[in-house]
């Protein structure tokens, strides 16, 4: 294109452009103003483009002004604190895990909370100290070994609540157990010197044993009043490692 | 913003709206229905602001075009509402609203002042354009094929490039460029001719 001498198509198809940066209008502008100064028809078009633009940026002002603008300010701001990523409604699936590890917390704690409940009924149903030893002097004679294995911690439940009351009582034996062979009796279990805590017992056993009376007194115990026989029969708590936790002497009625 | 900056949102709410409303109002032709729309945009905007990719286009842009979509689905929702009667006065009432809020001048060099201008285009160098004529440019802007308003007021309102504009509307550039003269050709010959005293908008059509 001659940039001296535009021609009247040339002028209509860079009039739209002529005040748009970046187009070929813009780039052409001298040119087409030097044309619409020489050609009355493309100056017409000129100054009708003017007259457009300018009454279109009028309007554009003017039609720019919301008249809600500020309550359309308010309402959205209070969706965007609602909408805030720090109080962003967390999703469902998020929902449930929280819920499944505040349960598993909870089930904790209650599981917690039973064992520590059953610990305690456990110390308080220990065996009683050694002086409350009751003897059973009818009874001198050994029956065979017999072993009995039975779940430890309900065995001295039983011996001690049967046995409450009898203390001291060295003629009446303080619990009474029955089996196949007859009539049972038996003192309170007696703690060992050397036991472990009676927690330990959890898990243990009880075995049924026939001792010399000799080892009554290995055990720290009084061998007195038992007959006079040479062996007595007794059943021992032994605890999961096999170290016995408290002994318990038994007599037989056939 | 997307940090939840509140000052920054408020910022850039009123920087934006401005032209958000005016597109709206423009292409809806009623002012409740664009001060709706305005504000779903902007609701749309904080909901899913992560959807915006500065990769792909100017905020403006993106805002635009959650415009567009708002008001199509209104067009669908109120098919027949479409072409809107009363766009026309509604349109004139805005104007009357803002009536001797000042004016700018054209960016463009002066005129050559030959005197050859037509009666619609009176010579403003002078004076301002009257408020009749800014009325009668308003009604044939209204009156303009939607496709052809929409590049009006973004290309000549908004002042936007041919080539955000292409990228608003999901049209090639030189679509844009051709539309806009198309529709200035319109423009230019709506208002050569005398008014009808009468005469009804038709947006839309």
């Amino acid at each position: 294109m001659n940039k001296e001498r535009m021609d009247c198509a040339e002028f209509r198809d860079v009039l739209h452009d002529l005040d748009r940066p970046g187009t070929r209008g813009a780039a052409e502008f001298e040119n087409a103003i030097t044309h619409a100064e020489s050609c009355g028809d493309c100056g017409v078009l000129l100054v009708e483009e003017e007259s457009l633009d300018f009454a279109v940026g009028k309007v554009a002002r003017e039609t720019a002004r919301m008249p809600g603008a500020a309550r359309v300010e308010a309402a959205l701001l209070t969706e965007f604190r609602k909408a805030k990523p720090g109080t962003a409604v967390m999703p469902t699936r998020g929902k449930m895990r929280w819920g499944i590890a505040a349960l598993a917390v909870a089930a904790m704690i209650l599981l917690a909370l039973g064992t520590l409940i059953y610990q305690r009924n456990l110390r308080q149903s220990t065996v009683t100290p050694v002086t409350n030893v009751a003897t059973n002097q009818s009874q001198p004679t050994v029956n065979p070994t017999q072993s009995v294995t039975q779940n430890a911690s309900s065995k001295v439940t039983t011996a001690a609540s049967a046995g409450s009351g009898s203390a001291g009582s060295a003629a009446k034996p303080p619990a009474a157990a029955s089996d196949a062979q007859g009539t049972e009796y038996a003192t309170e279990y007696v703690r060992l010197p050397y036991a472990d805590d009676p927690a330990a017992l959890e898990g243990g056993s009880v075995v049924r044993v026939t001792l010399a009376r000799s080892a009554l007194e290995s055990y720290g115990l009084p061998a007195e009043g038992l007959g006079t026989g040479d062996r007595v029969t007794a059943d021992m708590l032994v605890s999961e490692d096999g170290t016995p936790q408290a002994i318990r002497l038994v007599a037989q009625e056939d | 913003m997307i940090a939840g900056d509140e000052d920054s949102f408020t910022l850039l709410y009123r920087r934006k709206h401005p032209a958000i409303y005016r597109f709206a109002l423009h292409m809806s032709g009623n002012a409740a229905v664009a001060e709706d729309v305005t504000q779903e945009v902007f609701m749309t905007l904080i909901r899913d602001a992560k959807r915006y990719d500065p990769a792909l286009g100017t905020l403006s842009g993106f805002l635009f075009g959650i415009t567009r979509n708002h008001l199509r689905r209104r067009w669908d929702q109120e098919r027949g509402s479409v072409p809107l009667p009363g766009t026309a006065e509604e349109l004139d009432t805005i104007m009357l609203r803002h009536a001797g809020h000042q004016n700018g001048g054209s960016s463009r060099g002066n005129a050559n002042g030959n005197g050859h201008g037509v009666a619609a285009f009176p010579d403003h160098s002078d004076e301002l354009v009257s408020r009749e004529n800014i009325r009668r440019v308003r009604q044939a802007i209204a009156t303009l094929p939607e496709n052809y308003r929409e590049v009006v007021v973004l290309c000549e309102m908004d002042e936007m490039s041919y080539e955000d504009a292409a990228a608003v509307l999901e049209c090639p550039i030189g679509t844009v460029r051709s539309r806009l003269h198309r529709a200035k050709s319109m423009l230019t010959e709506k208002l050569r001719e005398p008014e009808q005293p009468a005469r009804k908008s038709a947006v839309g059509s």
